[in-house]
């Protein structure tokens, strides 16, 4: 069954065109890997998708549903926060500063419609799952009193409050260092195989993509050039510009 | 934007700040050549024209033969040229008349003259003690800067309008009775109480700059103190310098004519914009409101700071965009 | 020195000093507190330093406030230099002088023979209050929505329109905004009173004038703010959370975004109490700012300097409530 579908989706930023008829599926209980060169469109593509990108981008496509509901003309708000779920680059800079953990928590907790007085509950229980210790010391703590890789389990968490069936991770790694990344790894594609999970991963990194990819599409210049199983295109790559994007990121990561 | 521009490039590439910056040209231009211009004897009464209104026509008149031989006898330079330029020819009181019918055009021309002024007073002195403060506890940095510091934070919280009130009132009856030495000592009173903003940046960008590599080199190299101070740190000092007078000069104004409005500042004859407001409130009433004789210096200081501020902004963009604004 | 200013000067400085040790105590527990405390405890050298310049600048003074009437009889005259304590020698009259500050008891006043300066005083601090008051709400009313609806919208007209405006409310003197709104609203429409002071009808002209550069500034302030919140990472989490863009703007961007306004909550109280010495004469409104006005031109000592010792621990104690409140706004200020 398809979960997010997206066909000739565009992105415009004035009259500079940065999405330019991209088109895309994700099947239920799949994570598929979007990758690119920086400036490609990954995150942009996505973010206008659901809807999160600032006033100035206009957004269009042919057609862009999530299980058959469209999520253009502000669509997306009635699944964020209950079908789909998000976590972003920065951890630390995902979460307000100005709010305890607890606090964000909840909020996710009550977009989701879990009553009030079985918030904070919920709230240790969803972050015990994930490993934290001691949660009800982390829930009244404030964010810049916790490292990187605590932030992004409470954005995680933040994530599933509302139990999605999608979750879009775009670049969940690049800040953490490589034994909290590897952690978080393990930690998604559990999550990914105990609740059917589909996860639009989005990501640079070729180790991360092989790792926990069921599928990779990647970009070039605002549009999905080649697509496939993460064996085949990772094993062999057929479009000219995977390939460049593969030696590129290979010299990248062996100094 | 490329970035081989330079700040002073950055900052004229802003449309509205080249306006400002024209306006300001030519309102001190104006003001500086008062004496050259054909303008009417600030103090000459003419009761015969009372509270006239504003008005185009006539554009100039002839200047009065008691008024022309005055301008025959005067002494100097600019009189003489204006004699050569204009001969007798005067312009009219397009701004009206005040209550002694006396030219209100030639009057907000002289008291922009002395608001200027007083700015640049204050602003010489606010150089001379903010620098002289921020750069000493900058470059001494440690104890000496934290204790420095305490200080600049106490002067902080001194509410300074009332001290400089206080201060008028001292002035009055000082016994100095040259009033431009009067004035000349009130402006300075404005300056040595504007002087924290300064302090504080210039201690910031002094404390920024003792670090930096340059400074290292020159001890390596054997500069004494002085030398460095002098040669190395003071020219780096000035663009934070620039930048502190653009915050610092406006409010200046602003004090300035605020108290000369409340009768504590410049006294006449002298003419601030100050004073021609506060002439011209004591004026409005429900009958015949005579508005002009308020909204003149009135948009004429806020057309001045105005510019200020729109240069002023300018000029901290191109100095650096995450300084502060006001 | 009598044993009333002993006690007073020894009070005075043991409440500072204990202000500070508590605050330093209660820096690791309870921040905020323990900030404000410490600040607490500067009110009282700043109100030394305050009242010694004054007192300066009013005995260095030639003359006695009492010269001005020549026919005077030297007898009287040595009579009233006894009662405003001026035969005294300077040191103990300037720590009389102090003590008495510090208990908000600045003797009597000298140009209202028989009147105290301190009930003078107080009698004008509630009309200044309340019109300080009104002025900071209708800032706060006019200048934050501004600079709301000016970030929101950046790129439609509404943001330079209210830049322009918010410049010129700076630019424009307050006894220009005055005069106008008496133009319009008064001696035109006859809607408000043009001066005096009784009903709040008295109260709306010159606060609005009051509040007009506090409101621009905030506008800006609040513009910036928000500029520079909106785009952060945390703010899209929240739109990615599913919240409701009026949550997302009030509960996420706009606390980030307020700390520079509170934090010039201070320096508006002290725009405000500054201002309210035009309006105040202007309008003849009986308030804090008039009595000083006149008392500094009739060299009314007393009350002058009464008037700016209230100012000073007036503006101090907002200094002190915008720090704390910044500090509180925002958990990794450590104050």
């Amino acid at each position: 069954m398809t979960l997010l579908s997206i066909r000739d989706l565009d992105v415009r930023f004035g009259s500079r065109r940065v999405v330019a008829g991209l088109s895309l599926d994700v099947a239920a209980g799949e994570t598929l890997a979007l990758m690119g060169a920086s400036g490609s469109g990954k995150t942009t593509a996505v973010l206008g998708v659901l809807g999160l990108l600032p006033a100035q981008a206009t957004v269009s496509a042919k057609t862009a549903t999530f299980l058959d509901a469209p999520l253009l003309e502000s669509g997306a708000r009635r699944f964020l926060g209950r079908g789909i779920g998000c976590i972003f680059q920065d951890p630390r800079a995902s979460l307000a500063p100005h709010l305890r953990i607890g606090a964000q928590l909840e909020e996710s907790l009550e977009i989701a419609g879990v009553p009030e007085s079985s918030r904070r509950a919920t709230a240790t229980k969803l972050l015990e799952d994930l490993g934290v210790t001691d949660p009800a010391r982390r829930l009244a703590a404030w964010p810049h009193e916790l490292s990187g890789g605590l932030c992004q389990r409470v954005a995680i968490a933040m994530a599933l409050a509302g139990n999605p069936k999608l979750l879009v991770a775009d670049e969940p790694t690049t800040a953490l260092d490589v034994t909290v990344a590897a952690q978080f790894l393990r930690l998604l594609s559990n999550l990914a195989k105990e609740r059917g999970l589909s996860v639009l991963l989005i990501s640079h990194d070729l180790g991360v993509v092989c790792a926990v990819a069921d599928r990779v599409a990647v970009l070039h210049e605002g549009a999905v050039v080649e697509s496939g199983p993460t064996e085949r295109i990772v094993g062999a790559p057929s479009h000219p510009e995977t390939r460049r994007l593969f030696a590129a990121l290979k010299t990248e990561s062996a100094p | 934007m490329s970035r081989s521009d330079g700040p002073v490039a950055i900052l004229f590439k802003d449309t509205s700040a080249r306006i400002a910056a024209g306006i300001l040209l030519i309102l001190t231009l104006v003001a500086m050549g008062a004496d050259v211009l054909p303008l009417a004897d600030p103090g000459a009464v003419d009761t015969s024209r009372r509270f006239a209104a504003p008005g185009l026509a006539p554009a100039t008149m002839t200047l009065s033969a008691e008024d022309a031989a005055r301008l025959a006898a005067a002494p100097g330079l600019a009189p003489a040229m204006r004699r050569a330029l204009f001969g007798d020819t005067v312009i009219a009181p397009l701004f009206g008349t005040d209550e002694l019918g006396r030219c209100l055009l030639s009057r907000t021309v002289r008291g922009f003259r002395l608001s200027l002024a007083a700015a640049a007073v204050a602003a010489i002195v606010t150089l001379l003690i903010g620098t002289t403060v921020g750069a000493f506890s900058g470059w001494k940095a440690g104890r000496t800067d934290a204790l420095v510091m305490r200080f600049v934070d106490l002067a902080d919280s001194v509410p300074v309008v009332f001290i400089v009130i206080f201060a008028v009132a001292f002035l009055r009856a000082s016994g100095i009775t040259d009033p431009s030495a009067k004035v000349v000592v009130f402006f300075a009173t404005l300056g040595m109480v504007s002087w924290i903003t300064m302090a504080r940046l210039v201690r910031a960008s002094a404390l920024a700059l003792r670090s930096g590599a340059f400074i290292d080199a020159s001890r390596a190299l054997g500069m004494s103190e002085p030398r460095i101070v002098f040669r190395h740190l003071l020219p780096n000092l000035v663009p934070v310098m620039i930048v502190a007078l653009s915050l610092t000069v406006p409010r200046i104004l602003l004090f300035e004519s605020f108290l000369s409005f409340l009768g504590m500042g410049v006294e006449a004859p002298d003419l601030s914009l100050g004073t021609l407001a506060r002439s011209g409130f004591a004026a409005f009433n429900p009958v015949d409101p005579r508005v002009h004789l308020l909204l003149v210096p009135g948009i004429a200081l806020a057309v001045l700071l105005l510019a200020l501020n729109v240069l002023g902004d300018a000029v901290r963009d191109a100095a650096d965009p995450r300084l502060p604004r006001p | 020195m009598t044993a009333a200013t002993f006690g007073t000067l020894l009070t005075a400085a043991a409440a500072a000093v204990a202000a500070g040790i508590a605050g330093r105590r209660l820096a690791a527990s309870r921040p905020v507190l323990g900030f404000a405390l410490r600040r607490l405890a500067l009110v009282v050298p700043t109100v030394i330093v305050v009242h010694a310049a004054a007192f300066a600048l009013m005995r260095a003074t030639p003359g006695g406030p009492f010269d001005t009437d020549p026919r005077m009889d030297p007898v009287v005259r040595a009579e009233l230099a006894a009662r405003y304590r001026l035969d005294r020698p300077l040191l103990e009259s300037w720590l009389d002088s102090l003590a008495g500050a510090l208990r908000f008891d600045f003797g009597p006043s000298m140009a209202w023979r028989d009147a105290d300066a301190t009930d003078i005083l107080l009698s004008g601090l509630p009309v200044s209050a309340a019109l300080g008051a009104l002025a900071l709400l209708f800032a706060v009313l006019l200048g934050v929505p501004a600079g709301i609806v000016a970030a929101l919208r950046r790129g439609s007209w509404i943001d330079p329109v209210v830049r322009v405006v918010s410049s010129l409310g700076l630019a424009i003197p307050n006894f220009l905004v005055a005069t106008a709104l008496i133009a319009a609203f008064s001696f035109g429409l006859g809607w408000f009173p043009p001066a005096g002071f009784g009903t709040w009808k008295h109260a709306v002209l010159p606060a609005l004038a009051l509040s007009l550069p506090v409101a621009a500034a905030l506008a800006r302030l609040v513009r910036t703010g928000l500029l520079v919140e909106l785009p952060k990472d945390h703010v899209r989490t929240a739109r990615a959370k599913g919240l409701g863009p009026a949550r997302v703007l009030f509960v996420h961007a706009l606390p980030g975004a307020l700390g520079p306004t509170v934090a010039y909550l201070g320096p508006a109280a002290a725009t405000v109490l500054t201002g309210s010495l035009v309006i105040e004469s202007m309008a003849a409104i009986p308030g804090m700012g008039t009595h000083f006005v006149s008392a500094a031109m009739n060299r009314d000592y007393p009350l002058a300097l009464g008037a700016v010792i209230i100012y000073t621990v007036l503006v101090s104690l907002f200094n002190l409530l915008a720090d704390a409140a910044h500090a509180a706004l925002d958990p990794r200020i450590k104050p």
